[in-house]
C-alpha cells in the first residue's frame, strides 16, 4: 500500500491513531523477541505464548501511552509484568519456580537448559537485558529492584551461563 | 567452577538471538490480530485531551462569565428584608424578598446584545459538540 508507515516509529505513530494493521505489522515484528523473552521465564511453551498474546493485546489497549524509544522492549516490559502476575495469582514463590524444558535438539536446548539452572533473579535479568536488549535500568524499572542488584544478576549470570554452556561444549 | 580464562567467552547475545530465530509465527500474530480487532478502538490520547482541555476551558469560560455578570448586577440586587408578614409566609424570607429583577436585568443584557447572544449560542454549541466528540470515543 503507496504511503504505509514502513519504520517502527511509523508504524507505531499509525497504530496510535488506532490503525490495527499497523498494530499488526508490529505484532510480526516482534512476536519471536516478545515470545523467546516469554519462554525463557514461563513453565512451557504454551504458557509463555499466552503471557506473549497477553502482553500484546495489553499493548494494542495502552497503545497511547508509548512515549517513543524501543518497541520491542516496551512489550517486553509489559510481559514480564504479565509474567510475574500470572507467578503472583498462582501464589507461586520465586525460589521454588522451575524452567520445565522442552525437548528439543540443537544448540536452543543448550541456552534454554543453561537459563533454567540460573536463579530466578539472573534468568529475568539475563532475559531482560541480553535477550530483549534493555538496558540495565529499564531492566531494574521493569523488575522493580535496585540498578546495582540487576548490574549484579546480569554479571553473575553471564559467567554461570558462560560456564554451563562451555562445559556443554566440551561434551 | 568459573570459565577457563584462556577460553574464548561465549557470545551469549548471538546465542539468544539464534535462539530467537528459531521461533516461527506459526499462526501467533493472527491469533493476536483476532483479539485486537475483536476489542473496541483504543481511545486516541490527543482527541481525549482535546475534549477533557475544551470542557475544561468552557466550565472555566461559564464560571466567569457568571462572575462578571453577578459583579455588574450586583447593584440590581436587592438587599433580603425580613418583613413580619413575610416571616409567617410558605416562601422562604431570602425568596421571598428577591424580586427577579436580577435575573430580568440579566436576561435583558442578554437579549439586548447581539454579540453575546452571539457569545452564548457559540458555548453552547461546543459543549454539545464536546459532549458527542466524547460520546463517539467511549
Amino acid at each position: 500500500m503507496p504511503g504505509a508507515p514502513t519504520s517502527e516509529a511509523g508504524l507505531a505513530a499509525a497504530a496510535m491513531a488506532g490503525e490495527a494493521d499497523a498494530f499488526g505489522q508490529l505484532v510480526k515484528l516482534h512476536q519471536a523477541g516478545v515470545r523467546a523473552l516469554c519462554r525463557r521465564l514461563a513453565r512451557g511453551s504454551a504458557e509463555a505464548d499466552d503471557i506473549a498474546q497477553a502482553a500484546f493485546m495489553t499493548a494494542w489497549r495502552r497503545i497511547s501511552t508509548w512515549q517513543g524509544g524501543s518497541f520491542r522492549g516496551w512489550v517486553c516490559a509489559i510481559a514480564y509484568r504479565e509474567f510475574l502476575h500470572r507467578r503472583r495469582s498462582r501464589q507461586e514463590p520465586a525460589e521454588e519456580f522451575e524452567l520445565a524444558v522442552e525437548e528439543t535438539p540443537g544448540e536452543r536446548i543448550d541456552v534454554t537448559r543453561a537459563m533454567a539452572a540460573l536463579d530466578p533473579n539472573e534468568r529475568s535479568a539475563i532475559a531482560l537485558c541480553l535477550g530483549s536488549g534493555l538496558s540495565h535500568s529499564e531492566a531494574a524499572e521493569v523488575m522493580s529492584a535496585p540498578l546495582g542488584s540487576v548490574k549484579s544478576w546480569v554479571l553473575r549470570g553471564r559467567v554461570k551461563l558462560q560456564a554451563s554452556l562451555a562445559a556443554y561444549q566440551k561434551t | 567452577m568459573g570459565p577457563d580464562r584462556n577460553e574464548p567467552a561465549i557470545d551469549l547475545e548471538a546465542l539468544l538471538a539464534a535462539d530467537e530465530a528459531t521461533i516461527s509465527d506459526d499462526g501467533f500474530s493472527a491469533r493476536v490480530m483476532a483479539g485486537v480487532t475483536a476489542t473496541a478502538k483504543p481511545v486516541r490520547s490527543g482527541l481525549r485531551r482535546m475534549v477533557v482541555g475544551g470542557a475544561g476551558a468552557l466550565g472555566f469560560g461559564v464560571a466567569g462569565f457568571s462572575i462578571s455578570s453577578a459583579l455588574k448586577l450586583a447593584p440590581a440586587t436587592p438587599v433580603p428584608v425580613v418583613h413580619p408578614v413575610a416571616a409567617t409566609a410558605t416562601q422562604p424570607n431570602w425568596m421571598s424578598a428577591f424580586n427577579g429583577s436580577a435575573v430580568q436585568t440579566a436576561l435583558g443584557d442578554i437579549a439586548s446584545s447581539p454579540m453575546l447572544l452571539i457569545g452564548v449560542l457559540v458555548a453552547l454549541a461546543a459543549a454539545i459538540s464536546l459532549a458527542a466528540a466524547a460520546m463517539q470515543e467511549t
